[in-house]
């Protein structure tokens, strides 16, 4: 599967908009991500390991609700992160 | 159904006219040349009479009101003052006064008593401290636990109101870098330094630079003990939705102004407003002004539908509306400039302060450039996932 990460997160990802990964799971996807990139890890999750408020979850390009880490990945399937706009 | 603006338009010239009328406009100027700000005595008066906590909670002795009824009155004050920092003012105020009630709401409750009351009165005055010369997601000051006290040092790059501040929500690294935690500080704390930032417009606000050495803070200051990003975020996201609303009542008067300024003037034996030029000069500032007002009206609109789950940190209209406000707004002052001749841009007219203040709105509340990058990045973000989704479900040939 495929995780793709908007503008904000590129930098921690070294600039690679797609990476591919093998998962089966949402939470596989995700925790195989942060494995691979560590310093995205306090971006994405909270102190209580809680995916941030400011990240939108979308598999295929449909928007998810969270608390679905469990949820079965394809190898096909396309997970993206998108992060609100920033700046204050 | 549409939102009554009549009624705010009413309100607030009943509540607060006779007061921005007499005690802050003729004085508006004074305080752009002089750098000074609303001092204590004015923000006391301006609690008193509601200017402050108009959205904060009645449990904390605010008045309850929606944010859609707020940027539609900060509209209007921002339409009767002659100070662009008031309504800036009082926006930014609005919005760190609700985030310590949050925040006490929030297993910090000896916050409400001892800050968000007094804040919502008038009587304190807080400020926030996140941004540095860094990206958003990094931080250089730094907080160190020693002994049971908190050790804060590093330097923050502007604080609005921080002339008058009393105490402002403070945030820092932890010692090993992986987290962040908030704080209150307050102004008297040894080894705070507050040093006045001069500013191309936006004067009145008192904006300032702070400095933190070595300053001690106990555990009843911690607003937040971890995940400061998050917390932030908060203020950010809020402060956006009003940011810029009053942006439409300086519009409105410096038009109205324009208008009247050009009343008197003959050129070529004509009187000037008879040009059809003119005409057209003037009509394009209402077109940049009626942009601006559907573009922020809707996104109130829509930001009140989801004041319950405070979830419109994805809302894009909010960076959007305070975009095209700033950019209708430097429409329409450099307009007024051409069409005013030397009045527009001698000091003692005031209509160069319009322009000089409307500058202020670029570079905050998500910088113009920011917002045109990041919303370009969405925009094709989600054009290639329906793409690629698209082509994921479509029947693959033979």
């Amino acid at each position: 599967m495929i995780v793709v990460v908007s503008g904000n997160l590129r930098r921690y990802t070294s600039f690679e908009q797609e990476v591919r990964l093998d998962a089966t799971s949402l939470e596989g996807a995700l925790e195989a991500l942060v494995a691979r990139y560590p310093g995205l890890r306090p971006v994405l999750y909270d102190g209580d390991g809680k995916l941030r408020s400011v990240h939108r979850l979308f598999l295929n390009g449909e928007l998810l609700d969270v608390g679905h880490g469990d949820r079965a990945l394809a190898p096909t399937d396309e997970l993206g992160i998108l992060t609100a706009i920033a700046g204050g | 159904m549409a939102f009554d603006h009549e009624s705010i338009t009413r309100e607030v010239e009943e509540r607060f006219g006779t007061f921005i009328r007499e005690r802050i406009n003729p004085t508006a100027a004074h305080r752009d040349q002089t750098y000074s700000t609303f001092d204590h005595a004015m923000l006391r008066e301006m609690g008193r009479l509601g200017l402050i906590g108009f959205t904060a909670p009645a449990s904390i002795g605010g008045q309850g009101r929606t944010w859609q009824e707020w940027g539609h009155a900060l509209e209007e004050i921002g339409y009767l003052a002659d100070d662009s920092g008031l309504p800036m003012l009082l926006a930014y105020r609005e919005t760190a006064n609700n985030l310590v009630h949050y925040s006490g709401m929030n297993g910090r409750p000896h916050l409400l008593e001892r800050y968000a009351r007094p804040a919502v009165r008038g009587e304190a005055y807080i400020g926030w401290l996140y941004t540095e010369e860094k990206d958003v997601l990094e931080l250089d000051t730094k907080v160190v636990a020693r002994g049971g006290r908190y050790i804060l040092d590093g330097c923050k790059t502007a604080s609005t109101g921080g002339m008058s501040c009393t105490s402002w929500i403070v945030y820092a690294r932890t010692e090993d870098g992986g987290d962040s935690m908030v704080f209150v500080v307050e102004r008297d704390d040894p080894g705070v330094t507050v040093t006045p930032l001069r500013t191309l417009g936006l004067r009145s606000i008192g904006l300032a630079s702070l400095t933190f050495e070595g300053v001690e803070l106990t555990e009843d200051r911690i607003v937040a003990p971890h995940d400061g990003l998050s917390h932030g975020q908060i203020f950010v996201n809020e402060r956006r939705i009003t940011g810029a609303s009053w942006l439409l009542g300086r519009m409105r008067s410096l038009i109205e102004r324009v208008i009247e300024d050009t009343k008197p003037k003959v050129r070529f034996g004509r009187r000037l407003a008879d040009f059809d030029t003119f005409k057209a000069s003037i009509g394009r500032m209402h077109i940049a002004l009626e942009r601006a007002r559907a573009s922020t009206y809707r996104m109130l609109e829509r930001v009140e539908s989801q004041r319950r789950d405070r979830d419109y940190v994805h809302e894009e209209l909010v960076p959007i509306a305070k975009y095209l406000a700033t950019e209708s707004a430097l429409e329409v002052a450099d307009i007024a400039q051409r069409l005013s001749g030397g009045h527009g841009y001698f000091e003692p007219y005031g209509i160069e302060r319009y322009l000089r203040d409307f500058y202020g709105l670029v570079p905050i509340i998500g910088g113009q450039p920011a917002i045109e990058t990041q919303v370009g990045d969405h925009v094709i973000w989600r054009h290639d996932r329906r793409l690629n989704a698209r082509r994921n479900t479509e029947p693959k040939g033979p």
